[in-house]
């Protein structure tokens, strides 16, 4: 076999979070991921020490997910938007916990039960209101299966490093569409020992995994410890890509399947003198504001398109914060902007 | 026109089963009157075969698949129309069947009206694919086939690529792989698949099986 193999990207995502070492996924089908757990249950079984199981629904399935972040697994499950609505109590009982947990989504168009086909309108329920309490998730958008495959291999790093749930978002395209990959080991060699976890205390002190804190007072200071770390977090992680920025005077922002319809634009745009480049973040949490307030100061005015009405668009308004305008063009309910459209927006925002 | 009137395309997830029921009906159609592609592709609910509707009409093929607000369902939805095109004795018949054992259920529905006579069934292998880059691989994805499907597999359908990154190496390589897939299972290769793109590059020569060119419609949204 050659180097590379051809996978769609919920079987890549799968396969690196198992290159990674993760041997237990707990989780329940929905279009569009499902060959997600589907590889999971071909290959899992046959790996020594490997667990998959299908629970009885969502809510079971990231309770599973809890239990063996706390005993120390390496851990996966993966949903589609209403799943994912589903097990947002339990990620937030996680992210409490402080364990470390890879969560996929793989986001169709919404709200309710929606439809099958790509969207992107799980951006602020994955960065902002997955759940109750003063909690973040670390959020990483892959715009392609190899990008899917090291973000996944990563996201168990970044999980294990700060004790806190990782969430891959991916649109429909991204858990559908088939590329070729190649898996590279980039494992982390410093990654702080896990002394914390439930294994049974044979002569230690017990350790306890819990989310419950009565006394305001500690549950305070529980919540000023999670700041610190977000704010570490923003500090390390923020990843992003820019294209054509040298010398543009428009800048789109945008991830995911969006971003590289934006990159088809910008090629025929920039072939009729519209001098544009791209943003792309690659976390959306942390959002990289830095970069987006910078080239504030060099472009006259920039363009969100998303999957969505507009979310990340607040995102970049703030990161703008006034300085130029910020537009918006947007597709949503499983539909998906097409190049020619952007251009079509880039020639009115430049006016 | 002994087991060529209907022509089932089964395979792994992703193997190019869809792309090749697509160019088999369209070539089928230059030849023949009546040329009906069945979508039972129940799994996958993108990249359908379904999606190639306007060149198929154009060929004139009728494309048999879940009509209005169905086509974009994940629902294991069979119109009654793929049980008179299977009647129909007079048309040309393409099967496009979901991925593994859960996609090829769907044809174990059809089983009892299919004449093995007249039907042959062809497993479509990319070697560079998980799971199917070996005989043993291989022949654990076609028992689970062949025993959903009642249906027993009569030849293999190379389809060595790697997408749009494919080079010349990887069809010759790939090739080589499924000619000893092919002997350790003792089942005939029909042809070999080789994209529009690469086909010029590729001498054809070097292969003892017939080349199937194949014209690629199922594209990404920034293509």
């Amino acid at each position: 076999m050659s180097e590379k193999v051809l996978m769609k990207g919920n079987e890549a995502i799968a396969e690196a979070a198992i290159r990674a070492n993760c041997k237990h996924f707990f989780g329940y089908p929905i279009t569009p991921q499902n060959e997600l757990p589907a590889y999971m249950a071909r290959k899992l079984p046959k790996i020594d020490g490997g667990v998959f199981l299908q629970a009885e629904s969502e809510v079971a399935a990231i309770n599973m997910v809890y239990g063996a972040a706390g005993a120390g697994a390496r851990v996966m499950t993966s949903s589609s938007s209403p799943g994912i609505s589903l097990k947002a109590e339990g990620i937030s009982y996680i992210a409490g916990a402080e364990l470390p947990a890879v969560i996929v989504n793989i986001v169709r168009g919404g709200p309710g039960l929606g439809g099958i086909q790509p969207a992107q309108s799980d951006y602020f329920q994955a960065t902002k209101g997955m759940a109750h309490g003063d909690f973040k998730l670390v959020v990483l958008a892959p715009s392609s299966v190899q990008e899917a495959v090291d973000l996944t291999m990563e996201a168990f790093d970044i999980a294990d490093r700060y004790r806190n749930p990782v969430m891959v978002i991916g649109d429909g395209i991204i858990g559908q569409m088939m590329e070729p990959v190649e898996f590279k080991d980039i494992g982390a060699d410093d990654l702080p020992e896990k002394d914390w976890i439930t294994d049974g205390a044979k002569g230690r002190e017990k350790n306890v995994i819990n989310s419950l804190h009565l006394q305001p007072e500690d549950l305070e200071e529980h919540n000023w410890k999670l700041d610190r770390k977000y704010k570490e977090i923003k500090k390390n992680e923020v990843k992003y890509e820019t294209e054509n920025m040298e010398d543009a005077e428009i800048a789109i922002v945008a991830y995911g399947t969006t971003a590289r319809i934006a990159k088809t634009a910008i090629k025929e745009a920039r072939a009729e003198g519209i001098k544009v480049g791209l943003i792309r973040p690659i976390t959306l949490f942390p959002f990289p504001e830095e970069v987006i307030n910078q080239a504030a100061d060099q472009v006259d005015s920039f363009l969100t398109v998303e999957m969505s009405t507009g979310q990340m668009v607040e995102d970049v308004r703030l990161a703008v914060n006034g300085k130029k305008p910020v537009e918006f063009y947007g597709r949503t309910g499983g539909m998906i902007p097409s190049p020619a459209e952007i251009v079509e927006q880039l020639k009115e925002v430049r006016g | 026109m002994t087991k060529e009137r209907i022509n089932i395309f089964t395979g792994d997830y992703g193997s190019g089963k869809t792309e090749i029921s697509i160019n088999y009906a369209l070539e089928l159609a230059a030849k023949n009157d009546k040329v009906k592609l069945v979508d039972l592709d129940i799994v996958n609910p993108y990249f359908r075969s379904r999606e190639a509707k306007e060149p198929l009409m154009e060929a004139d093929v009728e494309v048999v698949a879940p009509a209005g607000k169905l086509v974009q369902a994940d629902l294991p939805a069979l119109p009654p129309q793929i049980l008179g095109a299977i009647q129909d004795k007079n048309s040309k018949l393409i099967f496009d069947v979901g991925g593994e054992e859960n996609g090829t259920i769907a044809l174990g529905r059809f089983r009892q009206y299919l004449d093995e006579v007249e039907t042959n069934v062809n497993f479509v292998i990319n070697p560079n694919r998980p799971f199917t880059g070996d005989s043993a691989g291989v022949k654990e994805v076609i028992n689970k086939i062949e025993k959903a499907s009642r249906l027993k597999v009569d030849y293999l359908i190379s389809n060595p690529n790697l997408g749009r990154e494919t080079k010349v190496n990887d069809i010759i390589e790939g090739h080589k792989q499924l000619e000893e897939i092919s002997e350790e299972l003792g089942i005939p290769i029909k042809f070999l698949v080789i994209s529009q793109e690469m086909i010029d590059r590729v001498n054809l020569e070097e292969f003892s099986v017939p080349v199937f060119t194949l014209k690629l419609f199922m594209k990404a949204p920034w293509e």
